[in-house]
């Protein structure tokens, strides 16, 4: 008898503790319990697991990992209103969304190429000595270039009111066709083809926009030949009379 | 823009709107700062403003943060009319030069939040229509987009390029030497 009643101390003096550290255990280890704000729930429920645990023999489960709240940085710029993508291409300069912004996706591009109120003022000057020159402009060949000037007048589905850009007869040519409502032309470079037609026919191109008020010829255009050669004081004397702001490089005028 | 009585302007600006986010939150406003968007504008004018202008929209973080934006904007607005009637005084003209300011640096820290952040208040100011609001979120957006290549363009905003081969092909075209 007595010594039954030892065995059943020693057993409740081995088994309490074991219990109790257990509790404790659980309670710092589940996550489902640590991060319970009640500190009621935190009372009652490491006993319901312990039981748990005790009656199948079995650890607690391994907690699952927390659902990942939704990625707060994830939002589809792809899909921003037309609105709003117009807004922000206004802001940039046109090589910035020829050449950037508008061959991101397909909803960019989209309200890039059908926009005309986007390019009624091209200006794809490409020696702008700005800050933000980009590598990739700097690469494009004069032809090349002048492809994307005539895209960006073409977008503008004949609205198109000034030019400033690179040019040449042909691109001249094709400025008059497609832009009756040019009332500004600034030549920041000449790109031509050889032959001579070409250069008779930039001759006849530049004084026949209806509405051209203003040309301006940037220094580098001076290295035009039809200046120095083809154009010479005739074309000159005609472009004073239909153009009301002409501004030609100090050297044209000097050799007058 | 031509406006009512400066009677009924006075009293326009002492009323206040009730605005209502997405998730139900309630916020009051002068009928002034409501005003800066066209749309709850419109609905003023249409007399649908009772009872609160649900906004199903706009999260009430977002809008809390509209609001901050019209406020602001609006006791600006709000100046400039008061001092253009003295426009000879040259205190005048030196205290709306230091509000400007203000107002820039006001604007600048405003603009200081994540992209998800702006992407939102982008949406929200074309929801709610107000220009100022919309201007000055999308410059952000394109000063960013300055200089990159799509390539950069698309791993900062997380767009995924989705061109068709027409598309494409179009594309290669117009960067090309196409001349007959």
């Amino acid at each position: 008898m007595r010594f039954l009643y030892s065995l059943w101390a020693i057993l409740v003096s081995i088994l309490f503790p074991m219990e109790t550290k257990k509790r404790k255990h659980e309670a710092l280890t589940d996550p489902a319990v640590t991060s319970c704000p009640s500190r009621r729930r935190r009372r009652r429920r490491p006993r319901r697991r312990s039981l748990l645990t005790a009656l199948r023999g079995i650890d607690p489960p391994t907690p699952s990992p927390a659902p990942r709240p939704p990625p707060e940085t994830t939002r589809d710029w792809a899909a921003l209103p037309e609105d709003a993508l117009l807004a922000i291409f206004t802001r940039l300069r046109h090589v910035d969304v020829l050449l950037g912004a508008e061959l991101a996706c397909a909803p960019w591009r989209r309200v890039a190429v059908g926009k005309p109120a986007l390019w009624r003022h091209v200006d794809i000057n490409k020696d702008d000595d700005g800050p933000e020159t980009r590598a990739d402009a700097e690469k494009l060949t004069p032809e090349a270039w002048i492809t994307t000037a005539r895209a960006a007048v073409g977008r503008s589905a004949g609205q198109c009111e000034s030019y400033r850009g690179p040019a040449g007869p042909e691109f001249l040519a094709y400025l008059n066709a497609s832009s009756p409502l040019l009332r500004s032309l600034d030549m920041t470079s000449f790109f031509r083809l050889p032959g001579n037609e070409s250069a008779d026919r930039a001759m006849t191109v530049i004084p026949s926009f209806p509405m051209l008020e203003r040309v301006v010829l940037s220094r580098d255009a001076l290295k035009l030949y039809m200046y120095d050669l083809t154009m010479g004081f005739e074309l000159r004397a005609r472009l004073v009379k239909m153009v009301r702001d002409l501004k030609l490089p100090q050297k044209l005028i000097d050799q007058k | 823009m031509a406006s009512a009585g400066s009677g009924d302007e006075k009293a326009a600006a002492a009323a206040m709107i009730t605005l209502i986010s997405s998730d139900n939150e309630k916020f009051e406003v002068t009928e002034a700062t409501a005003t800066l968007s066209q749309t709850i504008r419109h609905m003023i004018e249409d007399g649908c403003t009772d009872g609160g202008v649900p906004l199903p929209n706009v999260t009430s973080k977002i809008l809390a943060r509209v609001i901050e934006y019209c406020k602001k904007h609006a006791t600006a607005a709000a100046g400039e009319e008061g001092s253009s009637s003295s426009f000879s005084d040259a205190a005048f003209l030196e205290v709306d030069r230091a509000f400007l300011e203000e107002l820039e640096e006001f604007d600048d820290a405003f603009l200081e939040v994540d992209r998800a952040t702006l992407f939102d208040l982008i949406l929200a100011a074309n929801y709610l229509d107000i220009k100022g609001l919309l201007n000055l979120t999308c410059q952000k957006v394109a000063d960013s987009v300055k200089g990159k290549t799509p390539e950069q363009i698309r791993e900062m905003y997380n767009i995924v390029n989705d061109l068709t081969p027409e598309e494409e092909a179009e594309i290669r075209r117009e960067t090309q030497w196409a001349f007959e």
